[in-house]
């Protein structure tokens, strides 16, 4: 055997022996007992306690930096109460409230257990349970880290999940990772089927060539079409193409947008069973698909660029002096800017690149044709939210792009007019700041529309 | 405009992307390729390319079309002579998705078009 293998092999002896002991302390498997011992093992833990005290998580910090502070005033327990409605498209402030509070349980309960008491929650959205969930994920491998440097306390929480009993609630928590499916149970309505995880993609590849976008894209579209395969139904070339259209711009659009080079991403189907009654191609299943980065808001992205952008800056200042001089016009600044930033053509870095600003537009179009499979009776209504700063922009199939000249424009008004003002229930202000951009979309699919869809397609290309 | 004349290139997009991704998407990604393929000179010579698309792509989004080729467009001022120079070989490619890549690239040219003369929604606002 050569010195060198020796000497490796040495290595990961004492390596393995190192880990080894220092499982051992953790468990606290001592055989011997002594004065010795238990001073050692004191000094360890006022050691890991004092690494403890000092531990400041960087996610947090940077999420205070984008406005979404959490501080505490005394003491904070280990139980998050999740409010009635957890929602953000609905009680935004409430839902808000409560992830700043989770921040604070996990900070000041390290290595204890946290509970999530869903016990009085009626209503939830993905929007929120996948923030709560990015936050609770970001922290805890943070903490995984800090786990390596203690001797004998732990840093990681343990997680407990107190079910809502509310069957849409108790689906969605399944779905987000929150409960396991066997505490879910045989449900009347929709049943969650599987999740693609939490996907973190970051654009800080060396080379062009590794960037994640192009594989996370495929793996997405990849588990849309498993989805589908429960509806019988497979995507086509152009369902392929249109979805990675969709996924792949906002992927882009979460690059471009966020200062720390990451983003985050999930998808989960749930469907209902068909019953014996009634036809399989009946049956309704349901896609949530959502996209996290943290940092500026479309809006401030505007105002950060407008010396080197003052064409476009300029033109959309105008514009907003004109939706202001309205009457009735409530929207501020930043919520008009939201709304104009996702027309075809229009980007914060047109100056550096006059081509500029057509993804927004390409992932709304693939959002409708898609998606658009609408029961309001059972409330399966396609619904797509953008959240940046202080705005929440809602899509639905009322009010959808229209193509104007070589353009398109999605004014969210009846009149499909850009220069008229937004429906007020589909472009908000909201009372506290998101902490950066999410986009959050849900939609339905049946087999009975989709067909029809695709044989009117095919009939109009005739 | 092109001084010198020759025959077409071919280029493999496939050397362009991951193995494991089927979609050309990003303007950064598209305009890194641009650089690596040098087609900055490749307009001042005038040299023809026929871009090569390997048989697993699934979508050509504007993002990488524009990224790669609007300088280019730029350079022939969108005209007839843009499309003679560039051109994209979908023979590889599934019959159903020569169809749809090819709308991709059209959908490129028209955002490249828009960009070109001006036209975005401002002019609606």
């Amino acid at each position: 055997m050569n010195n060198g293998l020796r000497w490796k092999r040495l290595k990961h002896a004492k390596r393995r022996a190192r880990n080894e002991l220092k499982r051992r302390r953790k468990k606290k498997t001592y055989k011997g007992k002594g004065a010795v011992y238990h001073k050692m093992q004191s000094d360890r833990i006022f050691v890991d306690k004092r690494i403890l005290q000092k531990f400041q998580s960087p996610f947090c910090l940077l999420l205070s930096e984008h406005g979404l502070f959490a501080k505490a005033n005394g003491k904070v327990d280990n139980r998050v109460r999740i409010p009635k409605v957890f929602s953000l498209v609905v009680e935004y402030e409430a839902a808000l409230k409560c992830i700043q509070h989770s921040m604070l349980c996990i900070q000041q309960n390290l290595g204890g257990e946290i509970i999530y008491d869903f016990s009085k929650c009626k209503e939830v959205d993905q929007s929120a349970l996948f923030l709560l969930q990015i936050i609770r994920m970001e922290i805890n491998s943070e903490l995984k880290k800090v786990d390596v440097r203690l001797s004998v306390l732990s840093a990681k929480p343990k997680l407990t999940t107190i079910k809502s009993g509310i069957e849409s609630v108790d689906r969605h928590l399944v779905l987000c990772g929150f409960l396991d499916s066997r505490q879910f149970g045989k449900a009347e309505g929709m049943q969650p089927i599987h999740s693609i995880g939490y996907v973190k993609g970051s654009k800080a590849q060396a080379h062009y060539l590794e960037n994640q976008k192009g594989i996370i894209t495929t793996g997405v579209r990849r588990y849309v079409n498993t989805c589908l395969g429960y509806h019988g139904l497979e995507m086509t070339a152009t369902g392929i193409n249109h979805l990675d259209g969709l996924v792949s711009e906002i992927l882009n659009n979460a690059e471009d947008h966020s200062p720390t080079n990451t983003y985050y991403l999930t998808a989960n189907f749930s469907r209902e069973l068909p019953s014996e009654q009634q036809d399989d191609r009946e049956s309704v299943g349901m896609l949530n698909l959502s996209i996290l980065n943290i940092g500026y808001s479309i809006a401030r992205g505007f105002e950060e660029t407008k010396d080197a952008n003052a064409e476009t800056y300029n033109a959309l200042i105008q514009g907003f002096n004109r939706h202001k001089s309205i009457p009735g016009c409530t929207f501020t600044q930043e919520n008009m800017f939201t709304l104009y930033a996702l027309q075809d053509g229009v980007s914060r870095l047109k100056f550096e690149d006059e081509s500029r600003g057509t993804g927004t537009m390409k992932f709304i179009n693939s959002f409708f044709a898609i998606g658009d499979y609408e029961d309001i009776g059972k409330d399966y209504r396609p619904q797509l939210c953008i959240y940046s700063g202080h705005t929440i922009l809602v899509c639905d199939n009322r009010f959808r792009p229209v193509e104007k000249g070589t353009a398109f424009i999605m004014p969210l008004n009846e009149e499909q007019d850009l220069a008229k003002l937004p429906c007020p229930k589909h472009l908000r202000a909201l009372p506290k700041k998101f902490p950066g951009t999410l986009l959050s979309a849900s939609f339905y699919l049946n087999e009975k529309h989709l067909t029809k869809k695709i044989k009117s397609n095919a009939h109009n290309h005739e | 405009m092109p001084t010198i004349m020759s025959k077409e290139i071919r280029i493999d997009l496939g050397a362009h992307k991951k193995p494991s991704a089927t979609a050309f998407t990003g303007r950064p990604q598209g305009r890194e390729a641009r650089n690596v393929l040098n087609l900055d000179t490749k307009d001042a010579t005038g040299e023809k390319v026929c871009f090569v698309l390997p048989s697993d792509t699934t979508s050509f989004n504007p993002s990488f079309f524009l990224g790669l080729l609007y300088d280019s467009y730029k350079y022939y001022q969108g005209s007839q002579d843009f499309d003679e120079h560039y051109r994209f070989d979908l023979s590889n490619l599934p019959t159903q998705f020569q169809t749809v890549i090819q709308k991709n690239l059209d959908d490129g040219k028209r955002n490249a078009a828009n960009s070109l003369n001006n036209r975005t929604v401002l002019n609606f606002l």
